[in-house]
């Protein structure tokens, strides 16, 4: 994996693109320690300063796809293949959110992009996907 | 190390000794060299295999758009031209609820003429790479004249890009032996913000190529077709989706099961 972005929207704002996010993120290891710091990490940060920091403009619009990257060039891998890092998840990883005081009781749903390595091989003329 | 003008030196920016397969036609290329491509751009659409007016409007339909014939692929963009049947009522498109691609339910690549699954983009993925688009262009995607309303009796259209798709790695269509198909499956009325979906008048599969010169086009296919196996790396993005009873100020833990 290079990153992850998680969205929430109530199951009645099907219509809408996500209007809302969880305070903190966290993915977990199978042991319940953080892979991504060591302490939950606030969506302010994961949305807006990280992305300064890679230098890509966030539009509003998608104002509350919050990304989890796992190497410094996530965006430009899903625009590009291009790759620096990644994590190996093993179906024991966990993500770990708390929600906002006052957030409004009721029934989400929470929708999880896994950007995932792969790789497109052609031989001759004929197409085959390897995938890790 | 060896020095310059030893036997086993080889200076790489002079050297005339290419591995064979890099000597095809006249292209004389090494793995890490760069070169200058004697190409142009081209614009080429594609029409669906077939054409259902009311695919918007049933859950499941679904449209193929089949590339064999063409060039390099780079991009590729969706147009929908919409007609609102109704005498009163304007339909507005899911863009205005900022979920641009709120009618199609998945795009899937097919390779080897369908048999081979090459990328599944999600609605929801492609909504979040438009999270790529700046801000000013985005303003020009969804604005109007581009369909975010379709005034009673009339016409409606929307570019919708494929942003983070595989044609964005320079797929050469011609050295492929079966065709890409490209399917576009509708999520029907649910899908539309007022739950009433327009007729589908016309859908284009839009695509940027890269059009070389018709010398190193066909040394570049040969070199495809007949040299040892090309491989492109690229984001396969999956996905999981689910529903919880959530309140305020809590913690919750979720197993990633499907990653």
């Amino acid at each position: 994996m290079t990153s992850l972005h998680v969205s929430l929207k109530k199951t009645s704002d099907w219509g809408n693109g996500p209007v809302w996010n969880f305070q903190t993120y966290d993915v977990l290891d199978g042991s319940g320690a953080s892979i991504i710091g060591g302490t939950p990490v606030s969506s302010t940060y994961l949305k807006y300063v990280r992305a300064i920091g890679r230098d890509y403009e966030l539009n509003n619009a998608s104002d509350n796809w919050i990304p989890i990257a796992f190497t410094d060039n996530s965006l430009e891998h899903e625009q590009a293949g291009i790759l620096s890092g990644y994590v190996c998840f093993d179906g024991v990883h966990q993500l770990a959110m708390t929600t906002w005081q006052g957030f409004a009781s009721g029934t989400y749903e929470i929708y999880v992009l896994v950007n995932r390595v792969a790789c497109l091989r052609q031989a001759g003329g004929t197409l085959s996907i390897m995938e890790s | 190390m060896t020095r310059p003008g030893s036997r086993a030196h080889v200076d790489v920016d002079t050297s005339p000794h290419l591995y064979p397969h890099e000597q095809v036609g006249e292209l004389r290329l090494r793995a890490s060299q760069n070169f200058t491509k004697n190409s142009s751009n081209i614009i080429v659409s594609y029409n669906p295999t077939t054409l259902d007016a009311s695919a918007l409007g049933t859950s499941g339909s679904y449209l193929d758009f089949r590339l064999l014939s063409g060039h390099i692929l780079k991009s590729a963009t969706l147009h929908l031209v919409v007609r609102n049947p109704s005498a009163d009522t304007a339909i507005r498109w899911p863009q205005t609820q900022n979920l641009h691609f709120g009618c199609i339910n998945r795009i899937e690549i097919l390779g080897e003429g369908g048999s081979l699954q090459l990328q599944r983009l999600d609605g929801e993925y492609l909504n979040r790479m438009m999270n790529a688009v700046s801000t000013n262009a985005l303003e020009h995607i969804i604005g109007s004249g581009n369909g975010v309303t379709v005034l009673a009796s009339s016409y409606g259209e929307a570019y919708l890009p494929l942003l983070g798709s595989i044609f964005e790695h320079t797929l050469c269509l011609p050295a492929l032996n079966s065709p890409i198909v490209i399917r576009v499956y509708f999520n029907g009325t649910a899908g539309w913000v007022d739950g009433v979906a327009p007729v589908l008048v016309s859908a284009v599969l839009i695509t940027d190529q890269d059009r070389l010169a018709a010398r190193e086009h066909e040394s570049l296919v040969s070199r495809l077709r007949s040299g040892p196996p090309s491989d492109i790396r690229f984001n396969r993005p999956g996905f999981m989706r689910f529903t919880e009873q959530l309140a305020g100020g809590s913690r919750y833990v979720f197993p990633l099961t499907s990653v």
